[in-house]
């Protein structure tokens, strides 16, 4: 009680130390602004925090998410078969193709087998996006000459 | 004149040949972190929902995964195709010759014309298309050495990049002319597979590097000549991120890092041109061996 | 893209409601409890999902977002495979394929998961989890090999069952041991668990669960329970003595609890006699092996084993026996002990010391 009238009475920016009640003696911001800087950093990286709630499911909810992952895994096993199997015919065609040019013309084998190696993809080829660009179409295109 | 080695090796070399494992007398494999009782959820499997570690993985279209499929993966085909390839072999290791009693239990003898063994080229086919394995991201900061804050902020700016959890990186031997100290904490790494790696890279691709004055693009002779290609980007690149761009002031100091691809091509220059696909430019001549 | 790719397939297929048409598929392939399946199946009934047993609990839980639409579309994906599946059973000849193809078809109905994860398996229902059915026999034998077959083996390693009783073992069914309630243990006993002489005075009870898709009209089975660790003062070792045997007996797939039910006089080759161990002999292992017997031979019961010395090894040599299973609990003196033995009218136990070598 007597503490806390003397304290009102003292202007706040004054260092001569008292005894509080419930006052920390010990400075708590004791770290300098620059490791203050490192550990609030770090503690940005823990995940210890950022841990969201986990679900509760209940028991039919469950079982309904795992249908719907195993259906996805399901269709995700396909897609990759059938990726696979199309590669493997495309690779059947063109050694069919090659070999039916050997015996027509020997000439037109070589250009056609003639390694590729060094090539690049264009550089104007883009990894498509769900929606068009603004700009659709660059009709004064012209590639540059080296 | 040939040495046959003995079937019991140690019976001439008089070591104690006994095995320290116990005998197993059955054929089932046993797991035995599930066999203990505690930690019940650390027992389900990470992409189960009632794993405390499960994270939800497929929540979105991956844009760079279906153009590899759709466009890059046939046409990588067809460019590759050579037509009755064979499996080149690699240089190996020699058989000595046994002429002398000292070449039994020799070293085997060093290929010709390399320090190591080299793999095989297999001829590519449907199985073997080369793709993106992993992206690792490896950032060392040299003035750490004198201030450890900084491969903290290293750290973070690599995760801020990419939304997974660096490693930290230490100085694995000492330098005396760098001033390095074995073991001082100098950055830090992250490895990328699957959806971040695709993510990163169109990221990269889309928004970073067309912003880079200059930028020529990745040299011609990067590369570890097994499919894996290297190159960098500064301090002042960084800053190009939209991560780092849109606050900036919490970022008064960036660090550069050096971005390794590592794909399943066998040699660089299949690599590049699978990398090219990503929409990455490359400069500078190419070396290609006939 | 998938609900596109799906759309197509089932009208492809045309063989959608597979799962629903229970007019020749068996009723363990159903949810019983009505609400839980239309909940499951048709949608969110407005009072919360069924298996929260307060209402305060039900109205509070929500359920995750679109799950219901999702769910519909993966429901009908899997449906469409299933159809395919069946489509392909009606035309395989070969047993194995066909077995295949009938897991294959059933795994990822979410009633046949749903009956499977909440309901007991050990002590099965078989209007609910039937093990005539090839699926169930399929989930079965993974929640089996996932703990209690590891747990299973490794106790017979660490206390040296294998190889002391019999050289190896290849785990074929599941092997599950109880004794009677009124010895005050009502549970499964866990391989290896010491017993008191009370728990184990009565003839235990013993579960026998095939995975395998074995015909269960002709095979039989043998059960030997043996102690290796009965104290032999002549050739200062240890002898194996016969417990309990029992032959001949058949079992089905739902219907395989080995009690006094399901046996008589003819399938007894040694009674059951409890383990009381003598004083200072140590923990003794009693051994609990199943075989199945060679196709539908019956052993004889003529000529009758020596229980005192038993030869394990010698008996499933020459009647050809081929073991799929075991078991094991262990037993020490306790104060119980005579009051065990004075039971079944056995001899005082002699109690062993310590002998100094001269």
């Amino acid at each position: 009680m007597i503490s806390t009238r003397k304290t009102t009475l003292k202007p706040a920016n004054n260092m001569v130390t008292q005894f509080v009640r419930g006052k920390r003696t010990k400075s708590k911001g004791g770290l300098s602004p620059v490791l203050q800087r490192a550990v609030t950093q770090l503690s940005v990286m823990s995940a210890g925090r950022k841990q969201p709630k986990m679900l509760k499911l209940s028991r039919e909810d469950f079982i309904k998410h795992q249908t719907i992952q195993n259906c996805w895994a399901m269709y995700q096993r396909e897609l990759r078969d059938k990726r696979k199997e199309q590669l493997r015919m495309q690779y059947k065609s063109i050694e069919q193709a090659m070999q039916q040019l050997q015996q027509l013309d020997p000439e037109l084998f070589d250009a056609a087998n003639a390694s590729e190696a060094g090539k690049r993809f264009p550089l104007e080829m883009k990894v498509p996006t769900e929606f068009p660009p603004n700009q659709v179409w660059h009709y004064n295109y012209k590639p540059k000459q080296d | 004149m040939r040495l046959i080695r003995e079937f019991s090796s140690s019976s001439r070399s008089c070591k104690a040949a006994c095995s320290l494992v116990k005998p197993v007398h059955h054929l089932v494999k046993i797991d035995k972190l599930r066999l203990s009782p505690r930690f019940k959820e650390l027992k389900y499997a990470k992409n189960d929902i009632r794993s405390p570690a499960f994270k939800p993985v497929a929540t979105h279209q991956d844009r760079v995964n279906g153009h590899y499929h759709a466009t890059i993966q046939p046409d990588l085909l067809l460019i590759n195709y050579s037509h009755n390839a064979q499996t080149k072999v690699g240089v190996k290791n020699r058989e000595w010759d046994y002429s002398s009693p000292y070449h039994l239990n020799r070293q085997p003898r060093k290929p010709k014309g390399s320090a190591a063994q080299l793999p095989n080229m297999q001829p590519i086919k449907w199985h073997n298309v080369p793709a993106i394995e992993s992206v690792v991201l490896n950032c060392y900061v040299r003035e750490s050495k004198e201030n450890q804050v900084l491969p903290v902020s290293a750290a973070l700016q690599l995760q801020q990049l990419t939304g997974c959890k660096p490693q930290p990186v230490y100085a694995r031997t000492d330098v005396p002319s760098w001033k390095v100290r074995r073991g001082t904490h100098m950055g830090a790494k992250v490895e990328l597979r699957g959806r971040p790696m695709t993510q990163f890279l169109s990221t990269l691709t889309e928004i970073v590097l067309p912003r880079i004055r200059e930028y020529k693009g990745i040299s011609n002779k990067s590369g570890n000549r097994f499919g894996c290609l290297s190159f960098g980007l500064t301090s002042e690149d960084v800053k190009f991120f939209p991560e780092i761009e849109s606050n900036q002031d919490l970022w008064p100091k960036t660090f550069g890092l050096h971005i390794n691809i590592n794909s399943t091509a066998q040699d660089d220059v299949q690599a590049r041109t699978l990398v090219s696909g990503f929409g990455f430019p490359f400069h500078g001549p190419e070396k290609i061996k006939k | 893209m998938l609900r596109r790719s799906l759309h197509s397939s089932v009208a492809k297929k045309n063989g959608a409601k597979i799962w629903s048409d229970f007019s020749n598929r068996q009723a363990a392939l159903s949810i019983p409890s009505a609400k839980v399946k239309s909940y499951i199946l048709d949608g969110t009934v407005q009072q919360g999902p069924p298996s929260l047993k307060r209402r305060s609990n039900r109205i509070k839980y929500q359920s995750p977002e679109k799950i219901e639409e999702t769910f519909k579309i993966c429901y009908e994906f899997l449906e469409s495979r299933s159809a395919s599946k069946y489509a392909a059973l009606v035309k395989e000849e070969d047993a194995s394929k066909r077995l295949e193809l009938a897991v294959d078809a059933e795994r990822y109905n979410p009633e046949v998961l749903y009956n499977f994860q909440y309901n007991a398996k050990v002590e099965n229902d078989p209007r609910i989890i039937d093990y005539n059915v090839p699926v169930y026999r399929h989930l079965g034998r993974e929640h089996w090999k996932s703990y209690n077959q590891m747990l299973l083996m490794q106790r017979l390693e660490t206390l040296a069952v294998i190889p002391d009783t019999l050289p190896t073992l290849v785990p074929k069914a599941e092997i599950n041991l109880k004794f009677p309630f009124s010895t005050g243990l009502n549970k499964w006993v866990e391989p290896g668990e010491i017993l008191s002489s009370n728990v184990t005075s009565l003839p235990p009870l013993i579960k026998i669960q095939e995975y395998d898709d074995i015909d269960p009209t002709s095979q039989l089975y043998t059960v030997l329970i043996v102690n290796p660790d009965e104290p032999d003062l002549e050739k200062d070792s240890f002898k194996t003595t016969l417990q309990y045997g029992l032959v001949n007996l058949k079992l089905g797939f739902n219907d395989n609890a080995v009690d006094a039910r399901k046996f008589t006089q003819e399938n007894v080759i040694a009674e059951y006699m409890p383990p009381v161990p003598e004083k200072n002999a140590g923990t003794q292992r009693f051994a609990v092996w199943v075989f199945r017997q060679p196709e539908s031979t019956e052993l004889s019961l003529e000529n009758k084993v020596n229980r005192d010395d038993f030869d394990l090894r010698q008996f499933v040599g020459s009647n050809r026996l081929k073991a799929v299973g075991a078991h094991l609990w262990r037993s020490q003196w306790d104060s119980n002990v005579s009051t065990v033995r004075a039971k079944y009218g056995m001899p005082e136990g002699r109690v062993f010391h310590r002998v100094r070598r001269a």
